[in-house]
């Protein structure tokens, strides 16, 4: 053992916890080293003294009366301990927060991966080879579907009374309607349209 | 009683355990809570919420260190709070010159109340974490492991943080009051 690797251990050495290899080597170590002797009796006195000066200075402290009897009164005043389903309970209130946010925000996530997963395997869906024989999974074909959209669209017309333009606003519902064919062509939708005054 | 029966009657809520953890533990926690705040009222205080904190989580309490390492953790916790509050009111350091000057100044040797002053001065100038290790060790004559355990920390930065803080004292203590034996500081700066 060298200086620095007693030094390592010198408090371990003062308070007798090394163990009985190293303390063997710490001791061989000391009885060759002047300056680490000194070390060691330094740190015995420092220890001594300090502890007897804390001590000197906190040994006439004692607990308030008054202190005594705030803590006695808390403590009649301490509620009962949790029961298992108020610590539940709590737990859940605790965690119904962030729960509430994070729960749609997970829905909308799971929501926008299955539409995106799911249009790739439209667009990977297996079609008829050049040779006109269809793959496996492609030989039963999805049935058509009937799509119809509406909406309705604003529209404006002036017409002059005097010095007065006065505007009228009335509502267009454009309707269109088509077939759509899985793998096939797009149809060209029909349109409708209806006029209606606001 | 002993200490299973008390933390069991502590987390019965039994009044009389309370009088007897607070008349066992009571002043030693508060010795230790004046070393690690210098200041009597403070510790007074920093106590009775030690307690209050205690007997709220006495249910939580697993028996796994003695009672009063227990309150002894949360009244380092505490107090740790107690010096983050102080280190946020405007901090005057000509003033604290001022405070600390009868410490440096003073010659001769020191009597019984000057040396105390001296010590809880250079006590109050180290950095928590460095005063904390010092009082564990040298009031509550924890052995490093021990301290190492209470503190959530290595062995090796327990004896790193000794080393400074006594480096620290060394360089803060007046001369007279001698604590580091005949010789010792000179012999120690040579080291």
């Amino acid at each position: 053992m060298n200086c620095r690797q007693f030094q390592d251990c010198l408090y371990e050495y003062v308070e007798g916890t090394l163990s009985a290899t190293t303390q063997a080597g710490a001791d061989r170590h000391l009885a060759a080293c002047h300056s680490c002797r000194v070390a060691v009796q330094q740190e015995q006195q420092f220890a001594q003294n300090l502890s007897a000066r804390l001590r000197q200075d906190a040994e006439t402290l004692t607990l308030r009366p008054e202190v005594r009897q705030a803590i006695l009164r808390a403590a009649r005043r301490q509620p009962a301990p949790l029961g298992m389903l108020e610590f539940l309970a709590g737990l859940w209130n605790r965690f119904a927060r962030p729960m509430a946010i994070a729960v749609p925000l997970l829905l909308v996530v799971m929501v926008l991966v299955i539409w995106h997963f799911s249009g790739t395997r439209i667009h990977e869906m297996p079609t008829a080879r050049a040779d006109g024989r269809h793959p496996p999974s492609a030989l039963s074909t999805p049935p058509a579907v009937s799509i119809q959209i509406s909406c309705r669209r604003p529209a404006y017309q002036f017409r002059r009374e005097g010095n007065w333009v006065v505007d009228t606003l009335s509502c267009q519902t454009v309707v269109a309607s088509g077939t759509v064919q899985p793998g096939g062509q797009p149809p060209i939708p029909k349109q409708t349209a209806t006029k209606m005054p606001l | 009683m002993n200490e299973e029966q008390l933390v069991a009657a502590l987390q019965g809520q039994d009044p009389g355990a309370v009088q007897e953890l607070v008349n066992a533990c009571g002043d030693r926690l508060l010795r230790s809570a004046y070393c690690l705040c210098g200041n009597e009222t403070e510790a007074q205080d920093l106590v009775q919420d030690t307690f209050l904190q205690a007997l709220r989580s006495v249910h939580r309490f697993q028996g796994r260190s003695t009672v009063y390492t227990w309150l002894h953790a949360i009244l380092l916790n505490l107090t740790r709070h107690y010096h983050r509050d102080r280190q946020r009111m405007v901090y005057d350091d000509e003033l604290a010159g001022r405070e600390a000057a009868p410490a440096d100044e003073s010659p001769g040797s020191l009597d019984t109340g000057a040396a105390a002053s001296a010590l809880r001065e250079a006590l109050h100038r180290l950095s928590p974490a460095h005063r904390e290790v010092i009082i564990l060790r040298y009031y509550e004559d924890l052995k490093i492991h021990e301290i190492a355990g209470h503190l959530g920390l290595s062995a090796g930065t327990v004896k790193s943080r000794l080393h400074y803080a006594i480096g620290e004292l060394q360089k803060i203590l007046p001369a007279e009051l001698n604590l580091f034996g005949a010789g010792g500081t000179e012999e120690m700066q040579r080291k």
